[in-house]
């Protein structure tokens, strides 16, 4: 890409020595003064404009202080919590509500419903195992599993980036000849984030900048995933995985 | 001829002159806003840095906007090449070397303080332009901790730096009125000095010796103490003004 933009660079400036040479002649010494005038004013304005632009669409009750590890205190203690009680969490954001339809006449003692997972990830960063994500609630207010995902919220200096994080994909596949398990598989997040950095000339006699260079290491993500199945209560089930679920019954 | 206004003192006619061309260039803005634009669209595609894990991949697009300043020098220096080509045609019936040479180095000067302006303000422009088109986002740490300081240095140094790039380009320009085809033909010589240069000082000094754009930079971009790197940036000014004056003194100027 960066062999590509001195030719790209080559045909703009082509381009726009074109268009002035082009619109050149209609365009009138007033006009020219005049149209420096009002980029003047929005270089002006641009300040307050970008404030005002910046503070559109912002919810207002955004935080960039959740908890670390926020999530984890939440698996551990997930007695103390309702599935509501997740929703409403201010740090945490419901990513996805997945309903699977399992016809529950199929299965018996003999014969579980098997929810699997060997899906986990320790995150390069910062090292954290998320093998523990699972909380498998047992119960009569649903007629088939439902999956519900959280993330908790994720900051990266101070830009929210959570819903640029995919919810894990669960499916129903066979595993053996008269079986059904439920799977995950991880998806990848792509996060793609915007910084704006200062002219380097803006601190050309500020010695408290080091060299005035801005080279940062990649920051890392403190965020985390619960899953919330609800499995209904007729269904006989097997938890096979590499760690211990968190049950309610 | 008798006209009065060869009564009037050199001083007025290149204040008049200095009017004139400002007014009779105001296209210059033109062309300006279209490489500011120019610089914009390039400030938004400056680099890209990525890293992650098989579950979170992180792109950092950054938004810098050295190409927008390379962009507004470049209209710089076109301004100073345009201003010194105008001897060529006597643009005044009243000039003489001293009004013309004065004249232009005003405007350029004006053109530099007009330069400070969008440079200043590129950081919230660029964040509007952000904020319309990818939606809100925060700044660079960096960039938030610029005060109110760190602005007005920014305007000084950018209003200097655009009036070193202008005076250095005013001087070629001259040069080239001046020497016409041997100007061309110079400029090829120093072009191959430059080059056997370089290839003896690594052949004979090692590949320790560099010299280049970056290092002539540095004499003005790493010196942090104001009063010294005001010393060097107005001596290298007064330098080139200087060198234009000896180059345009004597210069015959014909239509």
């Amino acid at each position: 890409m960066s062999a590509i933009l001195p030719f790209v660079f080559l045909v703009f400036l082509v381009m726009a020595g074109a268009l002035i040479r082009f619109i050149g002649k209609k365009i009138s010494t007033k006009l020219s003064i005049r149209l420096m005038g009002l980029y003047l004013v929005i270089l002006i304005l641009s300040p307050f404009l970008a404030a005002f632009t910046g503070d559109v669409g912002d919810e207002g009750d955004v935080t960039t202080h959740v908890p670390p590890h926020h999530y984890i205190s939440i698996l551990e203690n997930f007695q103390d919590y309702t599935l509501e009680d997740l929703k409403n969490d201010d740090y945490l954001a419901m990513l996805h509500e997945q309903e699977i339809s399992v016809a529950v006449e199929n299965f018996s003692e003999e014969n579980p419903f098997i929810i699997f997972t060997s899906a986990h990830h320790a995150d390069g960063w910062t090292d954290r195992d998320f093998e523990n994500y699972l909380i498998v609630e047992i119960t009569d207010a649903v007629d088939s599993v439902v999956i519900t995902q959280f993330q908790q919220r994720a900051f990266i200096t101070g830009i929210e980036i959570t819903d640029q994080i995919q919810p894990w994909h669960w499916s129903l596949e066979s595993w053996s000849k008269d079986n059904l398990r439920l799977n995950v598989e991880i998806q990848r997040s792509d996060i793609q984030l915007y910084s704006l950095w200062p002219l380097l000339q803006a601190f050309q006699f500020d010695e408290s900048i080091n060299n005035r260079t801005f080279a940062r290491e990649m920051p890392s993500i403190n965020s985390g995933t619960i899953h919330w199945i609800q499995v209904p209560e007729a269904l006989p089930v097997n938890l096979q995985g590499r760690k211990p679920f968190r049950i309610i019954e | 001829m008798n006209s009065i206004i060869h009564n009037e003192s050199k001083m007025t006619v290149a204040y008049g002159q200095f009017k004139d061309k400002l007014y009779h260039n105001a296209f210059s803005f033109t062309q300006l806003l279209a490489l500011q634009a120019l610089g914009y669209f390039f400030s938004f595609n400056a680099s890209m840095s990525a890293s992650g894990s098989d579950f979170y991949y992180l792109y950092i697009q950054n938004i810098n906007p050295i190409p927008l300043f390379t962009m507004t020098l470049l209209w710089m220096i076109i301004q100073a090449f345009s201003l010194s080509g105008e001897k060529k045609r006597e643009y005044y019936m009243v000039s003489n070397n001293f009004t013309a040479y004065f004249s232009d180095i005003a405007v350029l000067e004006v053109y530099a303080l007009i330069i400070g302006i969008p440079m200043v303000f590129s950081g919230p422009m660029l964040q509007l332009l952000a904020n319309l088109s990818l939606g809100p986002f925060k700044p660079e740490a960096a960039y938030e901790a610029m005060t109110f300081i760190h602005y007005l240095s920014l305007f000084i140094t950018t209003t200097f730096y655009a009036l070193l790039i202008g005076a250095g380009a005013y001087f070629l320009g001259i040069l080239r009125v001046r020497y016409k085809s041997f100007f061309v033909i110079g400029s090829i010589g120093i072009i191959i000095l430059l080059i056997a240069w370089s290839i003896l000082g690594i052949r004979f000094i090692g590949p320790g010796f560099s010299i280049g754009f970056e290092e002539l930079s540095n004499f003005y971009f790493q010196e942090t103490n104001f009063f010294i790197w005001l010393i060097k940036i107005i001596g290298s000014i007064g330098t080139l003004y200087y060198l234009s004056w000896l180059g345009i003194r004597n210069l015959e100027v014909k239509n």
